[in-house]
């Protein structure tokens, strides 16, 4: 009885052969790493933007340029908080403390010595209530009629825009994510295109002896399974890689997110599911594209 | 026919711009007969074994294997139907790749069987041609008599109801060429159809069978050497 040899060719496609294909892996390995990458920062602006937005008070500050006589600038001080109690939707009012102003403003930046320190500058917080609708311009207006020399700032309108922006840019990332995403599938389509133009006398020979497409497309599934499995394990290490280097290394209170609510399980899923994911759709993309292409010939 | 398994009706084929290879050609073929297909070099052989194999769709006229039409079969159905046509091609059309075994185990893969169940199989083909020991050859190392055979015992894995054989002998010395066509004669017993390309008269002669003439477009059939002419569409 002869020895079978497992060890013998499975695929009737001659695909190692073609020392090139064997690059594709590296390039599905970066794709799933870039689209673990995307995945895991809109994941993380998520959670950021959801503290921000908890986070965001409702209300507006008011600035006004210091004076040197320090009864002068008490009067003034409530001569503006009573204007400001005025204000229609205005639930409470604060006078910005000078320990307050330092833990905002880094002290290399203000150090207390700096004869214009900011801290010589009268701030006040206004909170305002979310349901009134407030008129910056003409609260503007109004208190520039007293206080000719004041700033005010809409906390509630910089901080929106703020959140659009950072929101426009989480969506920009999974956008990148899919354009990667249809790169990998064009990736495939076209290495499997040029597979069956370089095993075209094979795939000829096999659909003569009785080889149905659907055969045939399986063999191209399998071998692009094979290299997405690899281009996987590479995207996984990368990314599992990326990911531990910047955990330990992260500032976690930039992004206004603590260890307890930094979201590792999200991110580990996408690192662990996303080259599943990619390896899924590539053999779909192989064997859709050679059942079309084959369905194209007589 | 009744019994009919090849049907030529009014048959047409040439090649772009050149001269009829077939014209207007009708003929049957019953089930479970072993005929010979004779003619000239570059008369068209080939070309009517690939009709009947479904190789070409661009010719005129209509063609009936197990009674369907293969004008309109898809790919589908063209694979399904060629898994119960054995062809032995003039050159081989191994897989060089693949080991004389895994090669000779191939229709059984094609059908979805197993592959240690199809290499089983295909080891005892193996044997029974003669290519007992060479299981793991690559085709390239094959003699073109061993290739001859390991295309045949390819042919007949998926035990075909029609066996097309296009120049068989064309590689083999008088001997083997013999025991080729005992070899034929068995399988033509198990109720294999054989049409088998030739110009070697001596084996028409030595092993007798009907013969499909082809000569300037057109087919005539013959009976055996010895025998009175039972037909002619001409």
């Amino acid at each position: 009885m002869l020895k079978m040899k497992t060890s013998a060719v499975r695929s009737e496609i001659p695909f190692n052969q073609v020392k090139g294909s064997k690059m594709v892996f590296g390039t599905l390995g970066l794709m799933v790493f870039l689209i673990t990458l995307c995945l895991s920062s809109s994941i993380l602006l998520e959670r950021t933007l959801q503290t921000w937005r908890h986070e965001a008070t409702q209300g507006f500050t008011v600035t006004l340029p210091p004076v040197t006589d320090p009864q002068q600038q008490f009067l003034q001080q409530i001569e503006l908080l009573k204007l400001l109690k005025k204000i229609p939707g205005v639930l409470n009012i604060e006078i910005v403390t000078q320990e307050k102003r330092t833990s905002i403003f880094d002290h290399w930046a203000y150090p207390a010595s700096t004869p214009h320190s900011p801290l010589s500058f009268q701030t006040i917080e206004a909170t305002l209530d979310s349901r009134v609708k407030i008129d910056f311009p003409q609260i503007s207006s109004t208190l520039e009629i007293f206080f000719p020399t004041i700033h005010l700032e809409a906390g509630r309108k910089s901080k929106e825009t703020f959140l659009e922006i950072v929101q426009t840019a989480q969506i920009s990332i999974m956008i990148l994510a899919g354009l990667i995403g249809i790169a990998a599938i064009f990736t495939i389509a076209f290495t499997t295109h040029a597979g069956l133009i370089i095993h075209e006398r094979v795939i000829e020979i096999l659909r003569l002896i009785g080889a149905e497409d659907r055969f045939i497309a399986k063999q191209f599934q399998s071998y692009a399974l094979k290299l997405s499995v690899k281009g996987g394990i590479l995207g996984f290490g990368l990314s599992a890689l990326f990911y531990s280097l910047l955990t330990s290394t992260i500032d976690l209170s930039l992004l206004s997110v603590t260890s307890k609510t930094f979201p590792y399980a999200e991110i580990w899923s996408i690192i662990v599911f996303s080259p599943i994911l990619v390896a899924v759709v590539i053999m779909i993309s192989a064997h859709t594209t050679v059942m079309f292409a084959l369905s194209q010939e007589t | 026919m009744h019994n009919s398994i090849v049907q030529f009706e009014r048959v047409s084929l040439k090649y772009d711009q050149g001269p009829y290879i077939l014209e207007d050609v009708s003929f049957n073929l019953s089930s479970g007969t072993f005929h010979y297909l004779t003619g000239a070099s570059g008369v068209g052989k080939s070309s009517l074994l690939k009709l009947i194999y479904s190789g070409f769709k661009e010719y005129r006229g209509t063609i009936r294997i197990f009674g369907s039409d293969l004008r309109y079969m898809k790919n589908q159905a063209t694979a399904l139907y060629r898994q119960q046509v054995g062809v032995i091609f003039q050159d081989f059309l191994l897989l060089d790749h693949l080991t004389t075994l895994d090669n000779i185990a191939l229709p059984l893969r094609l059908k979805g069987e197993r592959w240690l169940d199809s290499r089983k199989k295909a080891q005892q083909m193996m044997k029974w041609i003669g290519l007992g020991g060479l299981e793991e050859a690559m085709p390239s190392t094959l003699s073109g008599g061993q290739k001859q055979r390991a295309v045949i015992a390819r042919s007949v894995m998926n035990k075909p109801k029609i066996l097309l054989a296009d120049e068989p002998t064309g590689n083999l010395d008088d001997e083997n060429a013999a025991k080729l066509l005992y070899l034929f004669e068995e399988l033509n017993r198990g109720g294999i159809t054989i049409i088998m390309a030739t110009h070697n008269k001596d084996l028409t002669t030595e092993f007798p069978h009907p013969i499909i003439r082809l000569a300037e477009g057109q087919v005539s059939i013959h009976p055996p050497f010895g025998h009175e002419r039972i037909a002619n569409n001409a």
